[in-house]
């Protein structure tokens, strides 16, 4: 057995829900995380003293709500490497910053006989942008198989990279089963071979890896603040100023314009540019509150926390009859436990998990395309975090033992 | 909810295989949360189910409750199928259902109410059916 302590990295005592409920054991946090009372004070904090429209007013109180604003800007491109704070824009999350880069760059630059290349890995958020983008603009749509432990299957992708290609998105790493792609060697063959925009989905990436996007060398890197310790509805994505630069504004409204006559308008600067309407403050607060967590326990050890748990987790499950796990081995693969049980469908799995106060996730995981090529409809999933620890992976196997006893075919 | 009836329907599945032939209607339901999808077919006799049967993929929740109504509604009439799939319904929603409306192996999805995350499983089938139905009375001449 791995040597391993029962404690988690971060204190389970951080987070208000897991401490009211001390029996559950969350394994979903690919999905979403919990958060830290810091955060939550944050976010109450600013309400409470800061709460005015930012950039709309001539007030003090007004100067302090955008002063939070800039600061959460600054702090959270910071931990994401990106030392030019203004490249970064809050959207929404992933979903929102895939639809600002398909449509404010991909509208103007990609045409009829153009390439966009993604992977069959992908989140939907980072595939029907793409795939609709394509349609309307009569572009074709390819799409990188992958390798048997379902990796980007590098080959196929550099065969699909021509003069052609305009868009390569792609996940930095999979939330459906955790493979995590290797973004240099991605890079030089997207380099080698085009002078496409290089779009990275990193939904799972920014919660788990460290990030530095300077030293990445993709154009664009989107992000979502509830998967990072950070509250809903806040995210992101970061551009090279160059690439924001060939942007359009896909979104219209107060703040990103610059001057409005009658019959035309003219536009705000990076990043207002592309933030029309009053922007989500007090949760771009709350995110930066959430990556200042995430800096003092250092993303180094968050990995090596992942990785020590799905290690753990493995050995655990080794032997378990009908069980197969997807995914690369664990140096590859995120704090992410994508399976399927014989005999034992996962929506099964997931209600008598629950029943054990087990909380994983059983479906497609928004990859339905990369379902199809499992050959399965869904999976089961645990996914670990900063406040997973081995107790969480013990009533896993508890549970799923019991699921295989309830569904055990009846001998003849 | 994982009562030994449900078990044992999931396990040995009754009525699975569409009937087939020129007669054949036929209802179709996936459910998107987990990508499983259930058909439906049947062939009509007059206003009674002559022939019923499944083909799908689902959790023994769905597998379970179609084959509980292949059971339920072969060689019933028309009408009686559409009360019987409304009573499910109720019965899925947490409802009281007397038992001359429903009885016999169906009463064991009772247990699904208290999950309401799962009522859509067990309430597959049985759109599909009422899809099949729908279908053959648009047909009829
Ligand atoms: C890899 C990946 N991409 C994109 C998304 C979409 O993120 P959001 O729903 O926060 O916009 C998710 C999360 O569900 C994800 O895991």
């Amino acid at each position: 057995m791995t040597d391993m302590t029962h404690t988690a990295l971060a204190p389970r005592g951080d987070f208000p829900l897991l401490a009211a409920n001390p029996l559950l054991h969350y394994l979903d946090s690919a999905a979403t995380s919990q958060k830290p009372q810091t955060v939550l004070d944050a976010i109450t904090h600013f309400y409470g003293t800061a709460n005015a429209n930012p950039h709309r007013g001539a007030y003090a109180l007004a100067a302090a709500a955008t002063d939070a604003y800039h600061e959460a800007r600054e702090t959270i491109a910071q931990f994401l490497g990106a030392r030019d704070s203004d490249t970064l824009v809050f959207t929404r999350g992933t979903t929102e910053a895939m639809n600002l880069v398909a449509n404010a760059w991909g509208r103007t630059h990609v045409q009829a006989g153009d390439e966009i290349v993604i992977t069959a890995l992908e989140h939907h958020a980072n595939f029907v942008p793409w795939q609709q983008l394509a349609k309307s603009a009569g572009a074709q749509l390819r799409i990188a198989e992958l390798t048997d432990d379902q990796q980007v299957d590098l080959d196929h992708l550099a065969s699909l990279l021509s003069a052609r290609t305009k868009v390569v998105a792609i996940t930095h790493v999979s939330n459906a089963v955790g493979s995590i792609t290797p973004v240099a060697e991605v890079v030089r063959l997207v380099r080698a071979h085009t002078s496409a925009l290089l779009v990275l989905d990193g939904a799972q990436g920014a919660p788990h890896l460290p990030v530095d996007f300077d030293a990445l060398g993709v154009d664009f890197y989107a992000f979502s603040g509830h998967k990072l310790l950070g509250p809903m509805g806040i995210g992101g994505v970061i551009g090279t100023r160059a690439r924001w630069e060939e942007c359009q504004p896909w979104q219209f409204g107060g703040d990103m314009i610059e001057w409005v006559h009658d019959m035309d308008s003219t536009w705000n600067v990076l990043p207002h540019r592309f933030e029309a309407g009053t922007p989500n403050a007090a949760d771009a607060v709350g995110l930066a509150a959430a990556v200042r967590y995430l800096r003092a326990l250092d993303m180094t050890a968050v990995r090596a926390h992942e990785v020590a748990l799905l290690e753990y987790a493995q050995e655990r499950l080794a032997g378990m009859d009908g069980l197969i796990v997807y995914g690369p081995p664990a140096d590859a693969r995120s704090g992410v436990l994508s399976f399927t049980l014989e005999d034992v469908h996962p929506h099964d799995l997931a209600t008598i998990l629950d029943q054990h106060n087990v909380c994983i996730r059983a479906g497609h995981h928004c990859a339905q395309p990369l379902m199809r090529r499992l050959g399965t409809s869904a999976t089961a999933r645990a996914s670990f975090y900063v406040y997973s620890d081995t107790r969480d992976v013990d009533a896993l196997v508890h549970a799923l033992v019991e699921a295989q006893r309830i569904f055990a075919p009846v001998d003849a | 909810m994982y009562q030994e009836m449900i078990l044992q329907h999931y396990r040995a599945p009754h009525g699975r295989g569409l009937p087939t032939g020129p007669a054949v209607h036929e209802g179709a339901r996936k459910n998107p949360l987990c990508g499983d999808d259930m058909r439906v077919g049947v062939v009509l006799a007059g206003d009674t189910i002559a022939a019923v049967g499944f083909e799908g993929r689902g959790c023994s929740i769905t597998m379970a409750s179609a084959s509980m109504l292949t059971d339920a509604v072969r060689e019933r009439p028309v009408v009686e199928a559409r009360a019987l799939a409304a009573a499910v319904e109720a019965l899925l929603r947490g409802e009281v259902v007397r038992e001359e409306l429903l009885g016999g192996d169906l009463r064991a999805l009772a247990g699904v109410a208290a999950y309401p995350q799962r009522v859509g499983c067990a309430r597959m089938p049985w759109l599909a059916l009422l899809d099949a139905l729908e279908e053959a009375r648009g047909t009829r001449v």
